[in-house]
């Protein structure tokens, strides 16, 4: 069976005799009240990390768009996880709605960079009206407010850039001048800053703008396109991607510094993408296609120090994969829990379909979860410990939250 | 209702937000009008007529009017793409020594030539084949079709003593050549040509609703003739006048469908379908009716694009047959040339008078050339088609009018027509026949024949020049 | 008497330089500029005969040239053979090569240009046993090949066939340069390190797996355009898209589908559409008693809503098909419909084939008792899991009419094993990918069911096989579309495959490279003439 679950148990045992909490330093949102002691692993052979065992091993997903014939994906929440975005598209046009989580059954509201506009003559207006919407939009990041965003979006030009909006609010507004190709912006959780990619200059790299001054710079440089940038939780560093093939590595800059130099957290020849930060900014995890037993095109979670000081390359670094055959989110990286250091991915299993599992990045103890649904995807997992992923249905995908909090 | 694996969701599921619901009504009419389900479209309004408001009918008229424009606009685009395809199979089967005894192709090979206005060769063509050992009623098409040609030649004399006879073939090319449209049914008709034929010629002679009777459960995707001597070989023969009375067919249905409007009706919808019964008329050459409601159309201002191209159809209708002097070109083309519509009528209209007046063709050719370029919005999918057909007959290089067209295709939907206007496809399957990529245009066709009838003819022949000029080595590769 | 000189020291000059002793082209474009294409994953290898994925089959279109190619408009036209004769049985071709070509100049290459010798010897290394290449059930027909002189080669086939000449358009390579001129393996450096005639030359394997192209000044038709092309590959799709939108790259092979309608948003790229002859099947092993029965494969094909799937996983970029063709081919049979989503009929037909009993875990019961079941063996790319999702909608279709699917998920080369040799499985999903011909003999012949034959479904079927065969001889275009459409509607009512759909693949090039035409299958055969815009290099 699961064998995975024996020995890390064994060692989580360890620890966790030892004194050692998984648990410290949470960063908000911390499940109240201690926790049945539960096993959770095979019988007799010891308790999971105290963090695992807060966690249910079965879920009762609620279905939230429940769409019969339309995809939805990318959930991502905003900083107090109160709101859940996620893409659909019409046609070739894509935009982004917005739930309220503490208002099911409430509206949704859609955003895209195109505002409805009315008809062009008289003629289209007898044939009822308005232009359809032909822009397409992504990447939302939220202002800690919750109530403002950024995304990405066309307004149908032909020419991405970033926009900011409300909402409830009027309509989004261009935020970076009409420019080559802006993308993938990124919110500070304090909300001073925006980091995204442009390519202004040529080829994609990191700028910097101050929220509060409008003020920009060039953050990154290099003849490498860097991509997928995410803050830490302090607000002061971004971690991203860069390179220009099969071979992208992982990086860590000082955003506050005037002049900083980017630390390279992965150097060897695998395919590094799209880090993130633990919730108490001391890891960064990334995707990685090094597989430990040498399979190609199997992608790994790797977990390393954020401060730069852990192995880059090497045997060293290979001891740092945390999750292995792990089913890679196109467009974010691993998703953190928001108690100790865990992480919730789904697992690529040849003969399953994508089953969710946790694992604990310090004891490396894993539990599966069950949700009863299939082809997971696109996990990601809010301060309050709602995880929201992306799941088929009958033919379609739609988006699922679930309660990672046990009720008491 | 799809089974769930568990259960309980149901209750807290929140609403689903549906993109394009199918809606009742003139609304609903709008969105399937919208998403270029004509028919659609138009069923749903009649069948709920009743139930429409009376302050939306003229709205809901309009756009029945209206959608037969459109109609009538994809099949001529498709007609004259058909003309060009047809005449090529039947070369390609005039070249291929295993065909050489097919009496067919000499008669089907002068009916399309005269559709892509090659009358001299037709004539003599079709000359042969009416003394060829074709079956009676085919000779009498040779006859008939003959004197069409001949009539395009300026031999009108020679060709009205051919078209005494009232066959509906006959009467249509009378109908074709000199307008004529005489309002008696004649005997009832059995066969889907003369049907149709007579329909044509019945709808012009002001006799809709037994026109319509003749159209009802006409079935356009077979061929005319099946020559299967070899029962290993089949070959089939479309005849091309089917789909000329095809489009005035179109025409004709949205005449009766805005006349009211246009005569009865106020405001903006009034000036509308003035305007666009005008243009139907124009087309059906009923140019005496065209020019009073192009009249009505420009006086009533409908959109300036539309003003300036009543314009330009009304200064054809002046100059019928007579060069337009520079003088009169010059004012004209200032007043009309920034409106992509009128522009693209001047490019319809730029055969013979006035594409030799210069600098005027000059200019047009410079104006058609950067029509979408100067447009700040996204231009219409049908405004993109007509444009696309426009310049495929200037002659543009087929690989970069195709990069051209394809700007304004949805990729992702490639050939859906809920994303691509059912003209626009036409153009692009046009331009990669052009430029050689058969299984590009087959695929395009394919996709619109599941809501379009009529365009087995087209597809048949194009299939048949692609199976005549591929020189594969014959290549199956496994994927995953 | 001065300025005469002058002028005729100005004549030559110019003459000089018209006549492109630099290999220039006069076509007017300019030079200079790279190309960088991503594609997803390596190639294996970089010679064209070794190479069994499309990365390679593509690369190696830029390296090398066959006796013959194709033009943009898809005839055939003289490439290393300048002319040819064929014989009056349509059986010998005799091609007389040019003498201007020119290997790529190389270490241990000199200054070698291409003859009869090379031609010869390419044919035989492929068809020699010792090398392991796809190309050899595709010159199987060639009964000898055989050097008349040093610029003359005859070939002399089995039997004539239609198109023999793009039959014959394999890639000569120099079997002087291989570490064994009489078979080619992949532990030979050559792989690796190929030396060719065509457009671009290898100048560089970088260890990240770059391949990095550099114009060939000798080239026969001129020096390409384009300075440089550099192949880079990637491991993730999402990120081959955003290297294309932030400029990393110029090109992208295939677009991942879902990522056609952002790149569709950005102005700068065209989108082309290719490889419009191929589609995804389920095969029907016909050696499984049940699947024999022709009412269960229609009930499968009724009880299947492929609309709903192409629609959600391919987001609807593709069309349904009813036959063994695409419909982009001139094959397919316009009066054949596809099978109707009908869970109902599918019931009926299972019914008439005798299942009527359900089973209390809701599956209908075979004469002994047993759930009808079948396994469908499923070849898994690791990140390819649209085929998982079309497999779990599948099983659940099935399951509405009362039939278990087993899945089973196989790596590509163990299904390949299973599936072609042992022919072990009940249904399979895959694709077929086919070039213009629409030559379809080896799928559903039944000589074709051996081991690695293409008919693993073990279709048996003497009226079928008599079409077959005639399709394949005649001369006689017309007949061989209507055999074909005949076939078309026969094994749409047979079902040997529940036949899905056809795809759009594009590729992703931006704007400011000109003049680009796109061979619908092996995409740069004419990327000796695309350019760049001198303000855009």
């Amino acid at each position: 069976m699961n064998r995975s679950r024996f020995l890390p148990a064994l060692v989580g045992l360890g620890l966790w005799l030892g004194g050692i909490s998984a648990a410290s330093a949470v960063w908000g949102g911390r499940p109240a009240g201690p926790r049945p002691d539960d096993a959770g692993g095979t019988p007799g052979l010891g308790v999971l990390s105290r963090t695992l065992t807060t966690i249910p091993r079965q879920v009762l997903p609620r279905n939230v768009t429940a769409t019969p014939d339309q995809n939805e994906w990318n959930p991502r929440f905003s900083p107090n996880g109160r709101y859940l975005s996620f893409e659909r598209r019409n046609g070739s046009a894509q935009a982004i709605f917005v739930v309220d989580t503490l208002a099911p059954g409430g509206a949704v509201e859609r955003i895209s960079s195109q505002p409805a506009r009315a008809a062009a003559t008289a003629e289209e207006a007898l044939l009822g009206g308005s232009r359809s919407d032909d822009s397409f939009n992504a990447q939302i990041s939220f202002y800690p407010d919750a109530k403002s965003f950024v995304f990405t979006g066309n307004a149908g030009t032909g020419i991405y850039r970033l926009y900011e909006g409300a909402l409830g609010g009027a309509p989004p507004k261009a935020l970076t001048a009409q420019s080559k190709e802006d993308g993938h912006p990124a919110v500070s959780p304090d909300g001073r800053w925006l980091v995204y990619v442009s390519a202004r200059a040529g080829i994609g790299k990191l700028f910097l703008r101050d929220l509060t001054t409008g003020a920009e710079r060039q953050l990154t440089t290099g003849d490498k396109v860097d991509l997928y940038p995410t803050w830490s939780p302090d607000s002061r560093f971004v971690a991203y991607t860069s390179g220009d093939n099969d071979n992208h590595d992982v990086f860590i800059i000082d955003a506050l510094a005037s002049s900083a130099t980017a630390r390279q957290l992965s150097a060897w020849k695998y395919d590094d993408l799209r880090p993130t930060f633990s919730p108490d900014g001391g890891l960064v995890a990334f995707y990685s296609n090094y597989s430990p037993i040498g399979e190609e095109k199997e992608w790994s979670i790797v977990a390393v120090p954020a401060d730069g000081t852990g192995p880059t390359k090497g045997a060293a670094l290979a001891k740092l994969v945390v999750a292995v055959n792990v089913v890679t989110d196109l467009e974010v990286g691993p998703a953190w829990l928001p108690w100790g250091r865990t992480i919730v991915y789904a697992r690529n299993l040849k003969a399953e379909w994508n089953p969710i599992y946790i694992v604990d990045t310090e004891t490396r103890e894993e539990l599966r979860l069950e949700t009863q649904t299939r082809m997971n995807h696109d996990l990601t997992c809010s301060r309050t410990g709602l995880l929201a992923f992306r799941a088929q249905v009958a033919s379609w995908d739609d988006i699922f939250v679930a309660s990672l909090v046990r009720t008491p | 209702m799809r089974k769930r694996h568990f259960g309980v969701l149901l209750l807290a599921v929140s609403p689903v937000v549906a993109e394009a619901a199918a809606k009742p009504g003139l609304e609903g009419a709008q969105e399937l009008f919208r998403q270029n389900h004509w028919e659609e479209a138009r069923g749903q309004l009649r069948s709920q007529w009743g139930v429409i408001p009376e302050k939306d009918r003229p709205a809901a008229t309009f756009l029945i009017g209206r959608s037969y424009v459109r109609e009538a606009e994809f099949y001529r685009g498709l007609r004259r793409f058909g003309s060009e395809v047809g005449l090529a199979y039947l070369e390609e089967l005039e070249a291929a020594k295993a065909n050489r005894s097919v009496v067919w192709i000499p008669l089907f090979k002068g009916l399309y030539q005269i559709e892509v206005e090659r009358n001299g060769e037709a004539e003599r063509q079709l000359l042969a084949a009416a003394q060829s050992p074709l079956p009676p009623e085919w000779k009498a098409t040779a006859r008939f079709r003959r004197a069409l040609a001949l009539h395009r030649l300026g031999r009108a004399p020679e060709a009205a003593a051919a078209l005494q006879d009232q066959a509906p073939e006959s009467r249509f090319c009378r109908l074709l050549s000199s307008g004529v449209a005489e309002p008696q049914s004649g005997p009832p008709r059995e066969g889907r040509k003369d049907k149709l034929l007579l329909a044509a010629v019945l709808y012009r002679a002001g006799r809709a609703t037994e026109a319509e009777a003749l159209l009802s459960g006409l079935i356009l995707d077979s061929p005319d003739v099946e020559e299967n001597a070899d029962p290993k070989k089949v070959l089939r023969f479309h005849d091309p006048l089917l789909a000329v009375a095809w489009e005035r067919v179109c025409w004709e249905r949205a005449v009766v469908a805005l006349k009211p409007l246009a005569v009865g009706g106020a405001g903006i919808e009034r000036g509308l379908a003035a305007y666009y019964a005008g243009l139907s008329l124009f087309h059906l050459g009923a140019l005496g009716e065209a020019a009073t409601f192009l009249k009505e159309a420009s006086g009533s201002s409908p959109s300036p694009d539309l003003e300036a191209a009543a314009h330009v159809l009304l200064a054809a209708l002046a100059w019928s047959g007579h060069p337009p002097p520079a003088t009169e070109l010059a004012p004209l083309w200032e007043n009309t040339r920034s409106e992509p519509e009128a522009v693209l009528l001047w490019a319809e209209l730029k055969r013979g008078d006035v594409s030799k007046v210069e600098p005027f063709a000059s200019k047009l050719e410079a104006r058609l050339r950067d029509l979408l370029a100067a447009s700040p919005e996204r231009p219409p999918g049908s405004l993109v088609g007509k444009w696309g057909l426009a310049r495929l007959r200037q002659g543009d290089d087929p690989a970069v009018l195709l990069a051209a067209l394809s700007e304004h295709r949805d990729k992702s939907n490639k050939n859906k027509l809920e994303w691509n206007d059912p003209l626009l496809l036409v153009a692009l399957a046009a331009t990669s026949y052009r430029d050689h990529e058969y299984p590009q245009s087959l695929e395009t066709l394919f996709e619109l024949s599941k809501t379009f009838p009529g365009l087995r003819p087209l597809q048949w022949n194009l299939q048949g020049i692609y199976a005549a000029r591929q020189r594969a080595g014959g290549e199956a590769r496994i994927s995953q | 008497m001065k300025c005469a000189m002058v002028a005729g020291v100005v004549a030559g000059l110019l003459a000089l330089s018209a006549s492109g002793i630099a290999g220039g082209r006069d076509d007017g474009f300019p030079d200079g500029g790279k190309l960088v294409y991503g594609e997803y994953g390596r190639p294996a290898t970089l010679d064209p005969i070794t190479t069994n994925d499309m990365v390679g089959l593509r690369l190696t279109e830029l390296l090398f040239n066959g006796l013959v190619s194709f033009s943009p408009k898809n005839e055939v036209v003289p490439d290393l053979a300048e002319k040819w004769s064929v014989s009056p049985d349509n059986r010998v071709y005799t091609f007389t090569l040019r003498s201007d070509v020119k290997w790529h100049s190389k270490a241990g290459v000199g200054d070698r240009t291409v003859t009869a010798d090379d031609v010869v010897g390419s044919l035989e290394v492929i068809r020699q046993p010792k090398t392991l290449t796809p190309l050899k059930a595709a010159y199987e027909l060639v009964a000898e090949a055989r050097k008349l002189d040093a610029q003359t080669v005859e070939i002399t086939l089995k039997r004539p066939i239609v198109n023999a000449l793009g039959r014959l358009s394999f890639k000569v390579v120099p079997t002087f340069a291989l570490k064994n001129p009489d078979f080619l393996s992949r532990d030979d450096p050559f792989v690796q390190n190929p030396v060719g005639t065509g457009p671009f030359q290898l100048s560089q394997l970088t260890d990240e797996g770059d391949v990095v192209m550099e114009a060939n000044p000798s080239y026969y038709k001129g020096r390409p355009h384009l300075d440089r092309v550099i192949l880079k590959p990637f491991a993730d799709k999402n990120v081959l898209t955003q290297a294309l939108l932030f400029n990393s790259a110029d090109m992208v092979v295939e677009v991942n589908s879902r990522d056609i309608a952002q790149i569709q948003g950005d102005k700068r790229f065209n989108l082309y559409p290719y490889n419009a002859l191929s589609y995804a099947f389920f095969g029907h092993n016909y050696r499984n008693p049940h699947l024999a029965k022709k009412e269960v494969r229609q009930a499968i094909t009724f009880a299947t809503n492929r609309q709903e799937m192409l629609d959600s996983f391919y987001s609807g970029r593709g069309a349904l098909i009813s036959g063994p063709f695409a419909p982009g081919s001139w094959a397919y049979n316009l009066d054949v419909k596809p099978v109707p989503f009908n869970p109902a009929r599918a019931k009926e037909l299972l019914a008439q084939a005798g299942y009527s009993k359900t089973g209390s875990d809701g599956y209908l019961q075979t004469d002994e008792g047993k759930p009808l079941q079948f396994t469908l063996k499923i070849p898994i790319e690791k990140e390819n899991e649209t085929v998982k999702r079309v497999a779990l909608a599948f099983q659940n279709y099935l399951k509405q009419v009362g039939i278990k699917i087993n899945l089973e998920f196989r790596e590509w080369q163990a299904w390949k094993q299973d599936v072609f040799v042992d022919h072990d499985f009940d249904m399979v999903i895959a694709n077929w990918a086919f070039d213009d011909s629409a030559d379809i003999s080896t799928l559903f012949h039944s000589g074709e069911t051996g081991a690695w034959r293409n008919n693993f479904v073990g279709y048996s079927n003497p009226e079928i096989d008599a079409m077959i065969v005639e399709a394949k001889t005649t001369l006689d275009r017309e007949k061989q579309r209507t055999i074909n459409q005949r076939l078309h509607a026969l094994l749409s009512d047979e079902q040997p495959y529940t036949f899905l759909w056809t795809l759009t693949n594009y590729a992703a090039i931006h704007k400011k490279v000109r003049h680009v035409e796109l061979h619908p299958f092996k995409l740069f055969t004419f990327a000796d003439t695309w350019y760049i815009a001198k303000k855009e290099q």
